[in-house]
C-alpha cells in the first residue's frame, strides 16, 4: 500500500525534476509518495471536446487510485485538481484526500523550515493567478518567505486564468498577461519571476531571453535553499539558440527521433 | 475576458446568458455566448460575484463540452497531446521513472 500519491498530471513529463524534487521535498516532511502521472492516470482534459472519452479515461484514472489503497492524493495540476473535486470523486467516490503539493508543505511547514538553511538573494515577484481553488495562492508565497535572504514582493496584478494555459489559445490574452506580469516585476523592482504551474513555467522561461530577469519555479528555489542539485533542462532547451544539439543526438536517437522532431522540437524553437 | 471576445462586445448580458443556455442544452448558441464559452479561462470571480449562488464557472465549462461536442464551436485539438507527453517523458525521465512514474 502506498501512504500517498504524488499526482503530477501529464504535461509535467517536460518538468522530471520538479517531480523529483517535490517528491523528496515530501519525503523530508515525512510524506511517502509515488509519482503518479502521464496518460495512464489522465483526468481526461485533453479530450474535453469528447466528453465521453474524457469522462472514460478520468474514470479509469479515478478507480486507479481507489484501488491503490493511498491514503491522500497529493496534486500538481490545477486542471487535473479541479477535475479531481469538480467531477471525479463524485462520481467515481474518492476514498482519499487529496490537496495540492504546495498545501502539503505548507501544512508541514514546522518540519520543512529548518531544513532551508542556504540563503537567497533575490527579489521575487510571483506569477499569481486569479482563479484557484488550489490553495496555491497563499502557500507559495508563506513557502517562500520561509527561505532565508529571499525578499517576496507583492503586487496586486493577477493574471487571468488559473495558469498560464488557458490562455495560450485567446489571441493577446497571454502576451497581455506577460506585459503586466513585467511591469509589475519592474514597479516592485523583481529581479526574479517565480512560475507556480508547469504551463506558466513553460511559457515564460523564454523570458530570460531578453528581458533581463531570471524565471524560476518556486519548487526550485525551495531545492535551493534545501542545497539540492537540480537541472532544469526544459528551459535550457527553450532557450538554446540550437534546442536539438543541446538535447543531444544520442537522447534524441533514445526518446525516438521521428517523436522529438514532430512533437518536441517546434516548441521548443517557439519565438 | 469579454474583451478578447468581440463577438461579445455590446452584447446585452441577459441575451447572452440566453445564449449559454442553449448551448447547454444542445444548442448552437449565439455568436456572443459561443464566444463567451471559448475565452472562459476559469479564473472562477464569477462564483462569489453571482447573486443567484449558482456555479456560472461550471456551466460555462458544461456548455463548452457541448459546444465542441456539437461542433457549435471548434473542438480543441488535442491529437498530439499524449504523444507529446510521452516524448517528452523518453527524454527527461531515466528507464527507471519511465516504468515506475507512467
Amino acid at each position: 500500500m502506498t501512504d500517498a500519491l504524488f499526482w503530477y498530471g501529464c504535461n509535467m513529463t517536460r518538468h522530471a525534476e520538479i517531480i523529483r524534487l517535490g517528491t523528496r521535498m515530501l519525503q523530508a516532511v515525512g510524506v511517502g509518495a509515488q509519482p503518479v502521472g502521464g496518460p495512464a492516470a489522465c483526468c481526461g482534459s485533453p479530450k474535453e471536446s469528447t466528453p465521453r472519452i474524457a469522462e472514460g479515461m478520468a474514470n479509469r484514472t479515478m478507480q486507479r487510485f481507489n484501488q491503490s489503497g493511498a491514503a491522500q492524493v497529493i496534486t500538481w495540476c490545477p486542471t487535473c485538481h479541479m477535475n479531481l473535486e469538480d467531477f471525479m470523486g463524485a462520481t467515481q467516490g474518492k476514498q482519499a484526500d487529496s490537496a495540492h503539493l504546495a498545501q502539503v508543505l505548507w501544512d508541514r511547514r514546522q518540519d520543512l523550515a529548518p531544513l532551508l538553511t542556504r540563503r537567497a538573494s533575490a527579489r521575487v515577484l510571483i506569477d499569481l493567478h486569479m482563479g484557484n481553488g488550489t490553495g496555491v495562492n497563499q502557500a507559495v508565497p508563506g513557502l517562500l518567505r520561509l527561505i532565508p535572504g529571499l525578499e517576496v514582493m507583492d503586487h496586486p496584478y493577477r493574471a487571468p486564468s488559473y495558469m498560464c494555459f488557458g490562455l495560450a489559445s485567446i489571441p493577446g490574452a497571454l502576451q497581455d498577461a506577460r506585459a503586466n506580469m513585467l511591469a509589475a516585476m519592474q514597479q516592485t523592482g523583481a529581479d526574479t519571476l517565480v512560475t507556480i504551474f508547469h504551463s506558466c513555467h513553460r511559457e515564460l522561461v523564454g523570458l530570460e531571453r531578453h528581458a533581463g530577469i531570471r524565471v524560476l519555479n518556486w519548487v526550485h528555489l525551495l531545492a535551493e535553499s534545501l542545497g539540492w542539485p537540480y537541472q532544469d533542462e526544459y528551459k535550457a532547451w527553450r532557450n538554446s539558440t540550437d534546442p536539438e544539439a543541446a538535447i543531444g543526438a544520442e537522447r534524441i536517437a533514445a526518446a525516438g527521433e521521428d517523436a522529438v522532431r514532430r512533437l518536441v522540437l517546434p516548441e521548443l524553437s517557439r519565438p | 475576458m469579454i474583451p478578447y471576445v468581440p463577438d461579445a462586445q455590446g452584447a446585452a448580458a441577459s441575451d447572452t446568458v440566453r445564449g449559454v443556455l442553449s448551448l447547454l442544452q444542445g444548442g448552437q448558441g449565439d455568436a456572443a455566448a459561443r464566444g463567451w464559452v471559448t475565452a472562459c479561462t476559469r479564473s472562477a470571480v464569477c462564483i462569489p460575484a453571482c447573486p443567484e449562488a449558482v456555479d456560472p464557472m461550471l456551466m460555462l465549462r458544461l456548455a463548452k463540452f457541448n459546444a465542441q461536442e456539437n461542433g457549435a464551436i471548434p473542438p480543441r485539438d488535442a491529437r498530439d497531446a499524449m504523444a507529446r507527453v510521452k516524448a517528452f517523458a523518453r527524454l527527461g525521465f531515466t528507464e527507471a521513472e519511465q516504468k515506475d512514474w507512467l
